[in-house]
This record gives C-alpha cells, structure tokens and sequence, in this order.
C-alpha cells in the first residue's frame, strides 16, 4: 500500500496531487464536522440523511489518505464509490425528494457544498489516470 | 461574532489566496512574505475565536453552538496544517496548497457568520 515508485506505480501525492489531497482533506474535515455535529444534535430529525453523510465523510477521509500515501488501488476504490454515490443520491434526491427530509452531502449532486462532490471524485479518476502506472 | 473582525479574517484570507493563486501561475515558491502573509491570516482568526468565545461568555450565542465551534476549531487548524503540507513538498504546486488552506478559511469564516446571525437569544 505504502509508496511504490519507479516503473510500478506512480505516487498520487506530489505535484499538481498535493493540491487535490489538500482540497480533499479540506472536504472530508468540513463534511465529517458537519454530519458529526448533526449526529450529535439532532439525529432523529433525519437519521438515514445525517447517517449518509457520514458515510459519505468516511469515504472522503479515506480518499484523501488513500491519495496522501500514493495507495492507488485504494484511492481508485474511494473515487469510484463516491462518484456513483454523488450519481445515485444526486438523482434520487431530485427525483423522490421527500425521502431525504434534510439535505445529505450529496444531495442535489452536492448543490450544497458547491457542487464539490460531484468534481472531486472526477477530478481524483483523472488524476489517477494520468500517474497510472 | 464581531462582522468588521470577520470581514478582516476573510479579507485577509482572499488576498493571500489571490497572491498564492498568483504565485503558483508564476511557478514561484512560497517565501517569507507568504509565509508572513499567511500568520496574519492566522492571527486574525485567532483573535476571532478569542472575541467569540467571550461573547460566548458573556451571554450571546448562535442556535447552533455546537456546529459554530466545531467552524472556529477547524478554522484555526486550516492554515497550519495547509502550510506543512506545502512546505512538505516544495514545487511549483506548493502555494497552490497554501491558496486551498485560504480559501477554505475564508468559505468557513462566512459559514460561522451565518450560524451567528441566526443567535435567537
């Protein structure tokens, strides 16, 4: 998992990579705050919403380490999970939307965290397509 | 939450976020005066916390007083953390992190003003 270089992989945390794992680390910290302060203050307003978004935080924290320690398998997975969460919850959210009675992270494609969720995991697939091995 | 002490945390953090950006276009590194820039950003965050947690004390507080201290905790560690990570590796994409760092103090210091102005009392 740790650093493989030279000609296997190459690291997902240098260059152009410190500035992703940086805007990364920014939305997993603001997300987990944020679902954790809901968690905490009002849960049985929306449990499944509040409960997403924390998965959801999870999966951003993981992305980000994944992507500070060059774990390429492991970002990859991160990524792709939160793109077709984004998809799915973004489409589900508009289309049904009195099944999520409070806004999740992903909600609307992520309309309120700046459509950030939705570039992210795009941008993290693009870059690792262009280290790929 | 004071707004004038507010408006000089976001001030602060757009300027060095523009300088920052400006820098990485120029493919110049982070120098002291980034880095001087960057602790008066800081400061005034600091100073910012301080004001509000007396407030705090002295009896105003926002609905959402969990989440307003949740904002004021992460919104110290911001820029340390950015510039560590940007000193860490030093490239032409370094002052591109420390602009992440700014940028994201400045959304959040905005954020903390909503929360505060929703105070019922």
């Amino acid at each position: 998992m740790a650093e493989q270089r030279a000609g296997t992989a190459r690291a997902t945390n240098t260059g152009p990579g410190r500035v992703l794992v940086a805007v990364y680390a920014v939305f997993a910290v603001s997300a987990g705050a944020r679902s954790g302060v809901q968690i905490a203050t009002r849960f049985a307003d929306a449990p499944a919403a509040y409960l997403l978004s924390a998965l959801a935080a999870a999966i951003y924290l993981l992305a980000t380490l994944a992507l500070a320690r060059s774990a390429r398998g492991l970002a990859l997975i991160c990524c792709t999970v939160e793109l077709a969460g984004v998809l799915a919850v973004g489409t589900a959210s508009v289309a049904v939307p009195e099944a999520f009675p409070d806004a999740t992270v992903w909600s609307g494609y992520g309309i309120g965290y700046g459509f950030f969720p939705l570039v992210l995991p795009v941008l993290g697939l693009l870059w690792l397509w262009r280290t790929r091995p | 939450m004071i707004d004038w002490l507010a408006t000089v945390v976001i001030a602060a953090a757009l300027v060095m976020a523009g300088w920052t950006v400006l820098l990485a276009l120029r493919h110049r590194r982070p120098g002291w005066m980034t880095l001087g820039g960057v602790a008066v950003a800081e400061l005034a965050a600091v100073v910012q916390l301080v004001v509000a947690v007396v407030l705090l004390v002295v009896g105003q507080r926002p609905d959402a007083l969990a989440a307003f201290l949740g904002y004021h905790v992460v919104a110290l560690l911001v820029l340390p953390a950015a510039v560590a990570w940007s000193l860490a590796e030093r490239s032409r994409w370094s002052p591109g992190v420390i602009a992440v760092g700014c940028l994201a103090l400045a959304v959040m210091t905005v954020r903390m003003q909503q929360i505060w102005q929703t105070a019922g009392g």
